[in-house]
């Protein structure tokens, strides 16, 4: 992988690395399992140490499973809250390599709401069972813990990340110079950027319909547009 | 036009809005939102830059050798592209129809800059018959391969694909003949331009450019000898293929395939002098499909062109295609039928008697049949096709 693509999935992965810190924060005490589980996964969907994360997967489930059955489920707890924490970063780096943009976006938004369920979990002291817990009721119901989002720091890591989506589009060399060195692209990302802000900094009720108006305006506009170029 | 790749991101990004609409995710109802508009501005300022690129900036070249060429055969096509817009970045596709890539990427991608790009391939075909190379597609990207234009900068050629025995060998020299020979130049449809033929005496006064020097200088009498020339037609000849011919014989051959092989082994002499060949097959559902073959390039036409004659090969199996070939006669399009006779292939395949009962039948179907019309026939069979085609072409006569 050359830097330019390395570059486009570090940016693409700070909001949910950045979910990830908060939710290892969270825990009132970390436990090896939860550690395992979650260097685990991720190293193996990023092809690093294969062998021996494999044999530590297989040893850390075997073992979780056989003291459940002793009566001690909380390693088997721990375990599979790791591999969930890794979720949102195992989406991403699973599709680092991808060329097709729409498959990063669709993989970049899936971890973007992973991430969002873990930050409304972070909120609160952790245990493997509470966050375990509190996972499956905001998957549940997830729009009572995202209906008032406000992480600045999120927010801030998610619009430089959109850089990094952007730097996928290129075709032939993905990277976000030719972005930027790219004069229609700046006044396209800035344009862009000012329309949304506006529009967010609109009262709350009127908000909605004007997201939906610009949507479907921008939608109306390539189609019109394209027709007539064509 | 939006290219596939952001036709899929834009796709992405407008389901994700509406979602996150539903689930009242503010983060994504903001990203999804602000992809979608940067899109849609890029696209609009991206495009005006691809307006002014037109099929006038390229010089596209598509080579075929060899052509014709024997069925299995290696052919090599080799496409070359260059712009005189640089660092343009494209795609650039050639087209095969009836052709097996054996070697070699039909496509190329990057972006074109001082030197040409080029596709190199090598491809074949197990059928005979005319397969098609082109066109020569160039889709032209912005710098983000956003917007693309698509433009068809090279037109489709014909690879012409024979079997070994029937690949005609090539004409080397002009004819010196006097009466016309197939595929020489002076065959009454067919021919050069202009050809020499002889020079005389001049009485009035001539241009410089038709006096023969040598000629006036050696006979020395003080009078001016001009050059006189024929000016022999490139003249369009015209294959109907008309119903029933899509068959094949308990000997295995396929009727279609050796017609189009007879056509082909006297319309490429045609070909070869500049004529142009234009194929009107008769299609299922009553209708036709016309093809311009040329040399270097074969185009579909939308209709019938206005043409004198037409040499029509049938087994005249569609009750339509009669009220067809009435209408073109009325039309004063002179028709040549060739019926072709399968019951005197099946008798060479057998000779029982049912065989000849189905032979005396199939020619009694079609003797039947062509009395209905008006026009001028033959009834070959596919075996004496390609002689019954030549004969007509060369001499105009019914055989």
């Amino acid at each position: 992988m050359n830097l330019n693509k390395v570059s486009t999935t570090v940016l693409i992965c700070l909001p949910a690395a950045y979910a990830v810190i908060k939710i290892f924060l969270a825990f009132e005490q970390l436990n090896p399992f939860i550690i395992m589980g979650f260097i685990n996964l991720l190293f193996l969907s990023l092809d690093l140490l294969t062998q021996i994360m494999l044999i530590i997967l297989l040893t850390s489930a075997f073992a979780s499973f056989a003291l459940m059955f002793l009566g001690y489920a909380l390693p088997l707890i721990s375990l599979a809250s790791g591999y969930i924490i890794s979720l949102g970063l195992i989406i991403l780096a699973g599709t680092r390599g991808e060329v097709k943009p729409h498959i990063r976006l669709s993989a970049y938004i899936s971890s973007i709401i992973i991430s969002m369920l873990f930050l409304s979990i972070s909120s609160s002291a952790l245990t493997p069972l509470t966050f375990f817990m509190k996972f499956l009721e905001t998957l549940h119901n997830p729009s009572s813990s995202s209906g008032g989002f406000t992480d600045n720091i999120f927010i801030l890591l998610m619009a430089l990340s959109v850089m990094g989506l952007l730097g996928t589009i290129p075709p032939s060399n993905p990277s976000i110079r030719s972005l930027i060195l790219s004069r229609e692209a700046v006044i396209a990302l800035l344009l862009a950027a000012l329309i949304v802000f506006t529009a967010s900094s609109l009262p709350r009720d009127i908000v909605w319909i004007a997201s939906i108006i610009l949507a479907l305006t921008a939608a109306l506009i390539l189609l019109i547009y394209l027709k007539v170029v064509r | 036009m939006l290219s596939e790749r952001i036709a899929y991101f834009y796709q992405a990004a407008s389901i994700s809005f509406a979602i996150s609409l539903m689930l009242n995710l503010q983060p994504v109802i903001v990203l999804s939102l602000y992809l979608m508009i940067f899109t849609t501005i890029y696209v609009l300022f991206a495009s005006r830059e691809l307006k002014n690129i037109s099929e006038n900036l390229f010089t596209s070249s598509v080579i075929v050798n060899p052509n014709p060429s024997k069925t299995g055969d290696d052919v090599r096509i080799r496409a070359a592209v260059t712009s005189i817009k640089k660092n343009l970045p494209a795609i650039i596709v050639l087209d095969l129809e009836g052709l097996e890539i054996v070697k070699g990427d039909r496509a190329w991608s990057g972006l074109l800059g001082d030197g040409e790009a080029s596709l190199d391939l090598v491809v074949k075909s197990g059928d005979p018959g005319i397969k098609f190379a082109g066109p020569l597609k160039i889709a032209v990207m912005d710098p983000l391969g956003v917007v693309v234009k698509e433009l068809k900068i090279h037109p489709r050629i014909p690879v012409f694909i024979m079997e070994a025995e029937r690949l005609p060998s090539h004409p080397s020299a002009y004819s010196s003949l006097s009466y016309p020979v197939i595929g020489l130049s002076k065959n009454q449809f067919i021919g050069a331009d202009h050809e020499y033929r002889i020079s005389q005496l001049q009485e009035a006064e001539a241009p410089a450019k038709i006096i023969d020097w040598r000629k006036t200088a050696q006979r020395d009498d003080g009078r001016v000898y001009v050059k006189l020339y024929d000016r022999l037609m490139k003249g369009d000849i015209a294959f109907g293929i008309g119903s029933g011919l899509e068959i094949i014989l308990p000997n295995g051959s396929k009727v279609y395939s050796e017609i189009i092989q007879g056509i082909l082994a006297v319309a490429l002499f045609h070909l070869e002098e500049g004529a142009r060949i234009w194929l009107i097959r008769w299609v299922e559902g009553g209708k036709t499909s016309t093809l311009l073959v040329e040399r270097s390039r074969a185009i579909d036409a939308p209709e019938i062109p206005s043409i004198k004659s037409l040499i029509h090969i049938t087994r005249l199996i569609d009750e339509r295609e009669l009220a067809f070939l009435k209408r073109l006669s009325s039309q004063g399009i002179t028709v040549k039928l060739i019926l072709i006779d399968l019951g005197a292939d099946l008798l060479k395949i057998s000779r029982e008697e049912w065989v000849k009962r189905a032979a005396d039948l199939e020619m009694g179907r079609l003797l039947e049949k062509v009395k209905s019309l008006d026009i001028s026939y033959a009834v070959a069979s596919l075996e004496d096709f390609g002689e019954c085609l030549r004969r007509i072409l060369a001499y105009r006569r019914t055989i």
